[in-house]
């Protein structure tokens, strides 16, 4: 408890990447994703936690989607077929951990944009104040 | 601090940078795999194909006079409820679209020359073929002529296809509002776009090239250039032997081949400008394969008969099963249709992208197509004058022209030209240069029943509303092109069939080229409807077709044909119904012979070949490995089996028995290709000393037996160096011998097999393969089987080789290939006229279209 107390915004910042790129998987532009890294990053104070939350946040969705894609329109199966189409018969599993892989690439980078602009911000914020 | 923004802007700048660059990446348009990005990312493509269809859609249609409930079985198979037939008709269009629109796209792409709209440049060539041979143009003036009729209340089929499109347009506006669409136009790169009733109309036009468009013509000439009248006559002359006719009421060939060719001689020196125009011909895609398909004999069918004598049941029983080329998804889209205002309960087999079934049966009368192979369509040679004029008969005649601009993918839209001469298209001159320049001053172009106005959708949905052989035969008359064999049984016990479609009556037969520019061969009219032949009831009590000659020497008032099968699944189909003591064809005896792997091609050559194993070596011979293959081959019962080694010892020998006997005359003479296999067999049979039969590049005389143990000995070599076996026992059929469905776009990906399997190309339910080189694929045979059981409707059963779905991740993509078509099993046409009654344990799933709203 004393834990997600103390990194209530971090993952907060995870709960508000993944539920916006849920949002934005809706719109037929998957550049948007890094959108959702991008605010999950601007939640965070350091780099780290920002490319992190982003990440994790990008993870968690593609990842639900996925599954309940491979449930309902058998969409491992195109995956398996695309994967016959790279390399040969039987890769879909590779197929699945490349997208996931590379939306966790998206919400990282992302996260991590959000996160230094917001520094900077922050910086230019302290430095006029002071 | 400034130390700090600066590492900062630094990091940010590079997180920028390889930001830019990986979408860069997954952006980028890699041919044939779309930019991987819109591809595979969720939101979408993978994650926005449809694959099953949802358990329950319901949808208020404004333009539908009344509710229609489609129940899909646990096939995927739609049963459309609905209170007229203009309501049932849009609820087949939606059905069609969710389940197959990219088939259908591609067919009208491909018939109306808009490939290269999506494909590119690479399908030029094909483009222009199709527009050239005119079938868009046709199929349009049919169209104009059907709403004509229409219009003047002669017919009232035209709101019926009208609403079919309504339907199709509707379920792809659905998905597109959901940003849905088929895997292919993902992979493709394109968007699918509204459906139209021309592009329904094209399907009569690309069934007809499909199974009557040919090269025979231009093929005979040089041969018979190339052979001599003399030879020419002997392995090409009509009637080819062995024919059992389609309508036994003819009489019955009795007299070897060698029958007048056609009276009528071709000009020697077209034989060059016939080679090159088919070597550039078959540079096209689709020319290629079709030709390819014709001379591995993949385009058939068979259909058959019981009337109510020979069956078990009192009542007849009608089996069909059309052979096709294999593709994923098949051909055929299983649908029950039902409409309440005009009592139509029908059953059948549907092309998707057209309203009308093609074959299956209601409650009244059931019919199955084979092909009928009557010449319909001839080829013209003429002197051309300059790029506008041409001589025809004699006299300079302007061509006259028809233009398309053809979207290209990647470049400037291209202009095209069409010339006709007063026959057809001429189809020379887009080949490309070197073909132009060995033309010189010639130009060819075909006459062909089906550039006309055709009217076979009449045809079509006469037959769907037909109670009876009178109300049958009636709407036959409208079945232009492509020309069937039309099997028929009702309800009331009657059996018949009917060879029919539209047949030139010409000067000549049609059989070679005709001099357009000396007038030659012109076409007179054409054969009346009720004198083609045409058998009802025969005392045989049953009636076959599998492609063989339609008729017997007693037919003599008009030439019909002169192409036909080499006739051994008719000679196996007829083998087993004429032995059937009466009463006893039942359904189970009807799926053993659609599913019957017997050669009778194997076994007519098979007993030559022990009879020379043990005229040379002894019953018993001392070398094992000859003593092994005898053995194998006495044991065989001529059942191409694929886990047995005779199939294949006898399918290696009989193509090198095949090449050894014509291949050395063939490439004397410079011929085009040899006869088909009844002619070997009639020769090994009757004339075992034929000239044919030596090797005309040794100086000995070979003679028949010769021949077959030189092939013998070479199969032995080949075999054992495929199987890397000597022990020929090892030498499995199934190893050499697959079927294979691929997909529409090639992709091995979305394809299904390849599969062991039983059978090969004489088998009644065909598998030819290639295997010259190698393991054969199959890629063609049976496309639907059906078997009407007019004792019980319920009771009738029929199975496609792929599924209902086009898309490749639907459980009814491929079930039914797999679990029952490979099995030799059928799946129950279920045929309830109300939705109530419908089982409820076979239901999948349920659309309901309210008619109403705004």
């Amino acid at each position: 408890m004393e834990i997600i107390e103390k990194e209530k915004y971090f993952l907060l910042s995870i709960l508000v990447g993944a539920v916006l790129a849920g949002i934005l998987s809706l719109i037929p532009l998957w550049h948007l994703v890094l959108i959702a890294g991008i605010v999950a990053g601007l939640l965070n104070r350091t780099m780290k936690k920002g490319t992190l939350s982003g990440a994790a946040g990008v993870c968690v969705c593609w990842l639900i989607i996925m599954i309940y894609g491979m449930v309902v329109i058998n969409a491992y199966t195109l995956m398996d077929q695309f994967g016959a189409l790279l390399i040969g018969p039987g890769f879909g599993w590779l197929i699945f951990i490349i997208i996931l892989l590379v939306g966790t690439l998206f919400g990282a980078l992302g996260g991590a944009i959000g996160s230094a602009v917001m520094i900077i911000i922050k910086g230019y914020e302290t430095s006029e104040s002071s | 601090m400034r130390n700090l923004e600066k590492k900062l802007t630094i990091k940010l700048t590079a997180v920028i940078v390889i930001t830019i660059v990986s979408m860069s990446l997954f952006s980028l348009d890699l041919g044939i795999i779309p930019p991987l990005g819109s591809l595979l990312f969720p939101g979408n493509g993978l994650w926005k194909v449809p694959g099953e269809v949802p358990a329950v859609e319901t949808h208020t249609i404004p333009g539908l006079s009344a509710d229609v409930t489609v129940i899909r079985d646990e096939w995927g198979v739609p049963h459309i409820y609905a209170s007229n037939e203009t309501d049932m008709n849009f609820a087949l269009g939606y059905c069609h679209a969710q389940d197959r629109f990219f088939q259908m796209d591609l067919a009208r792409r491909s018939v109306r020359g808009r490939l290269s709209e999506i494909i590119g440049p690479s399908a030029l060539s094909m483009d222009k073929f199709n527009l050239a041979t005119g079938k868009e143009y046709w199929a349009n003036k049919s169209l104009q002529a059907l709403i004509q009729m229409d219009e003047s209340g002669e017919i009232d089929i035209i709101d019926r296809l009208y609403s079919y499109v309504e339907g199709v347009n509707y379920y792809l506006e659905q998905q597109r509002l959901r940003n849905e669409k088929p895997l292919e136009y993902y992979l493709l790169g394109f968007e699918p776009t509204k459906w139209t009733a021309l592009d329904s109309m094209i399907y009569s036009k690309y069934m007809a090239e499909m199974l009557t468009w040919q090269y025979s013509d231009l093929y005979r000439a040089i041969n018979f250039e190339a052979f001599g009248a003399i030879n020419y006559t002997e392995i090409f002359g009509l009637p080819t032997p062995y024919q059992i006719p389609i309508c036994p009421d003819y009489g019955e060939y009795d007299a070897p081949p060698g029958g007048f060719w056609t009276g009528y001689t071709p000009n020697p020196s077209m034989s060059s400008v016939y080679s090159n125009f088919l070597t550039e011909i078959k540079k096209i895609d689709s020319q290629r394969e079709l030709i390819e398909l014709q001379n591995e004999n993949l385009i058939g069918s068979n259909n058959w008969v019981v009337d109510g004598t020979l069956s078990n049941t009192g009542k007849p029983i009608l089996c069909n099963d059309m052979h096709l080329a294999w593709n994923m998804p098949g051909i055929w889209y299983e649908a029950h249709l039902v409409s309440s205002d005009t009592d139509l309960n029908i059953y059948c087999f549907t092309l998707a992208g057209v309203n009308v079934p093609i074959v299956g049966h209601n409650e009244h009368v059931a019919w199955g197509f084979t092909n009928v192979a009557y010449d319909v369509m001839d080829w013209y040679y003429y002197n051309s004058i300059d790029e506008d004029h041409y001589i025809y008969d004699g006299t300079s005649t302007a061509y006259t022209t028809r233009s398309y601009s053809i979207n290209v993918k990647g470049q400037d839209p291209e202009e095209f030209t069409v010339k006709e001469t007063v026959h057809g298209p001429v189809l020379n001159d887009f080949l490309g240069s070197s073909i132009t320049e060995a033309f010189g001053d010639v130009v060819l172009a075909p006459r062909w029943t089906s550039n006309n106005v055709t009217l076979e959708f009449l045809a079509l949905y006469g037959f769907s509303h037909a109670h009876n052989r009178t109300e049958f035969d009636e709407a036959s008359e409208y079945f232009h092109n492509p020309a069937q064999n039309m099997v028929y049984a009702d309800v009331d016990g009657h059996i018949a069939i009917r060879p029919t479609g539209l047949v030139p009556i010409r000067v000549g037969n049609g059989t070679f080229p005709y001099n357009g520019s000396a007038g030659e061969g012109e076409w007179t009219g054409y054969i009346p409807f009720e004198k083609l032949p045409n058998t009802l009831d025969p005392s045989q009590h049953y009636l076959a077709s599998a492609n063989q000659i339609a008729t017997g020497p007693d037919y003599i008032e008009y030439f019909l044909q002169n192409s036909y099968s080499d006739g051994y699944r008719a000679r196996r189909i007829n083998e087993l119904l004429s032995k059937a003591p009466d009463g006893t064809v039942s359904v189970e005896k009807m799926i053993e012979i659609q599913m019957d792997f017997n050669s009778s091609s194997a076994q007519a050559f098979t007993p030559y070949l022990i009879n020379a194993i043990e005229t040379k070596y002894g019953s018993n011979p001392s070398d094992t490995q000859i003593n092994g293959v005898l053995t194998i081959l006495k044991d065989w019962k001529y059942v191409m089996d694929k886990d047995l080694a005779a199939p294949t010892i006898y399918r290696k020998w009989r193509d090198y028995f095949d090449d050894y006997t014509f291949d050395d005359e063939i490439e004397a003479y410079k011929a085009a290709s040899g006869p088909g296999l009844n002619i070997l067999e009639y020769l090994m049979r009757e004339v075992p000393n034929s000239h044919w039969f030596d090797d005309i590049s040794t100086s000995a005389v070979e003679k028949r037996d010769d021949i077959i143990l030189t092939a013998l000995d070479d199969t032995i070599d080949w075999l054992e160096n495929f199987y890397d076996s000597s022990d020929p026992t090892s030498w499995r059929w199934g190893d050499i011998h697959t079927v294979y469905y691929g997909h529409l776009t090639g992709l091995e990906a979305l394809s299904v097999g390849p599969f062991e399997w039983s059978g090969s190309g004489h088998c009644i339910t065909p598998s030819g393969v290639n295997i010259r080189t190698g393991v054969g694929r199959a890629r063609g045979g049976s496309s639907e089987r059906l078997i009407v059981d007019f004792s019980n409707l319920n009771n009738t059963i029929s199975v496609i080789p792929s599924g209902q779905s086009g898309h490749s991740n639907s459980k009814h993509y491929s079930d039914q290939v797999e679990n029952l078509f490979l099995l030799g099993k059928y799946h129950v046409q279920y045929f309830t006229n109300t939705p109530t009654n419908f089982p409820t344990s076979s239901i999948e799933s349920r659309i309901y279209f309210t008619a109403g709203g705004a």
